[in-house]
């Protein structure tokens, strides 16, 4: 079989439940872990976030750094259209899976 | 500034495209959380730790990726595998012919070639590891690349030596046997003796590695022949004034006790090891004062 079949985009629900939090706002990421209550966590945040840009579901920029600010500007992330929209198909396709099967007479 | 030697970590061991979609972003929260005055310092140095082990990772796959593209199997690889035939090839024939004693049968003459083979096939490891080292510094991969490839040949060499040890061993055997040349002599066949000289195999690639990049810095035969030649005339010297100092002063106190082979293995390994890593960090300490001073 010729293998020019388009490969779907995957996303998890971790990488939904970033979306979720970013959508309409951006935010950094400890906000994120913060805004989570609990079901981010510090050490994978960096990651799952840096894959997801990979991936195209979300983009980043550095914030402007304050005059007084000390240390490395901070790294901001915003959802992409792209994001939305695969955050969306797979809402839709997880919401119709979850629906029971008729039982069995 | 709080976390700044983490930085300077974080750009050392990964990839500045790593560093900034992954590392730099743990590290700025973590210096805002501390300017805020609530941070949970331990919570999040684990969670850096974590970043930078994910980074290391990702960069290293992303490195073994490199080190075995189309390109550097062509420009790397290639050469080392011939250095490595020839490496192979010359040596097994000397040492085949060597092992050709009067009083050898017909029989010996499969355990006289396996031998030869077997010793040179590992023995000859730290060729092409030398040559691919060589190369691929000359064709700027990453220092993480090389130091990857080095230990994984060392790996390699070590689990290679190993896994023929018991084929050489009985080859060794009947030609100890057959001839009792004192070259088949006892320690040669000592099961921990060739245990410890096989793992000692591997770890010897390290040095000849350091060498490697320091050779592949310079331009033209002649100074990459320079280098090697000022390398062994700086080991005689070290060697010479080791003799002097610390052999004979011992044996003028009465307390010296000939080295075991394992121990005299690993005072080799160590030596050429402190030597190189002296030899390159002067050719460091040089590159950077002319960078500093071009005139």
């Amino acid at each position: 079989m010729a293998n020019n079949a388009v490969r779907l985009p995957s996303i998890s629900s971790i990488e939904s439940l970033i979306i979720d939090l970013l959508h309409g706002e951006e935010r950094y990421g400890l906000e994120l872990v913060e805004a989570s209550s609990r079901q981010l966590k510090r050490g994978t945040i960096y990651v799952t976030l840096s894959r997801m840009e990979t991936k195209g579901f979300i983009a980043s920029r550095q914030e402007e750094p304050h005059p007084a600010a000390i240390g490395l500007p901070r790294r901001m992330y915003r959802v992409t259209p792209y994001g939305l929209k695969v955050h969306k198909a797979y809402k839709l396709l997880r919401e119709a899976l979850a629906l029971k099967p008729v039982a069995a007479h | 500034m709080r976390g700044a030697w983490l930085v300077k970590f974080g750009r050392w061991i990964a990839r500045q495209e790593t560093f900034e979609k992954t590392v730099a972003p743990a590290i700025s929260d973590m210096q805002v959380e501390a300017s805020c005055g609530r941070m949970h310092r331990w919570k999040h140095y684990v969670a850096i730790g974590l970043v930078l082990v994910h980074a290391l990772l990702h960069d290293l796959r992303f490195d073994l990726a490199s080190v075995f593209d189309a390109e550097t199997r062509r420009l790397v690889w290639k050469q080392a595998a011939i250095y490595y035939a020839g490496a192979v090839a010359f040596p097994t024939i000397l040492f085949f012919l060597n092992k050709l004693r009067p009083g050898l049968s017909l029989e010996g003459i499969w355990p006289a070639a396996t031998s030869a083979l077997l010793e040179q096939v590992v023995n000859a490891l730290f060729i092409p590891v030398a040559v691919a080292v060589f190369y691929l510094n000359r064709k700027a991969t990453s220092r993480r690349a090389i130091v990857l490839v080095t230990l994984l040949a060392v790996v390699f060499t070590m689990a290679l030596a190993l896994s023929v040890r018991p084929i050489r061993i009985s080859a060794d055997q009947f030609l100890y046997d057959s001839i009792g040349h004192s070259s088949y002599r006892a320690a040669r066949l000592d099961p921990q003796i060739t245990w410890w000289k096989d793992i000692q195999s591997g770890v010897f690639l390290i040095p000849g590695a350091i060498l490697a990049v320091l050779l592949s810095r310079r331009r033209g035969g002649i100074r990459v022949a320079a280098i090697v030649a000022c390398f062994f005339a700086s080991w005689f010297l070290a060697e010479t004034l080791w003799n002097k100092l610390a052999v004979e002063s011992s044996i003028s106190q009465g307390r010296y006790q000939l080295p075991s082979e394992i121990m005299q293995g690993w005072r080799a390994i160590a030596f050429s090891l402190v030597l190189a890593i002296v030899w390159l960090t002067i050719d460091n300490l040089f590159r950077r004062y002319r960078l500093h001073d071009p005139s």
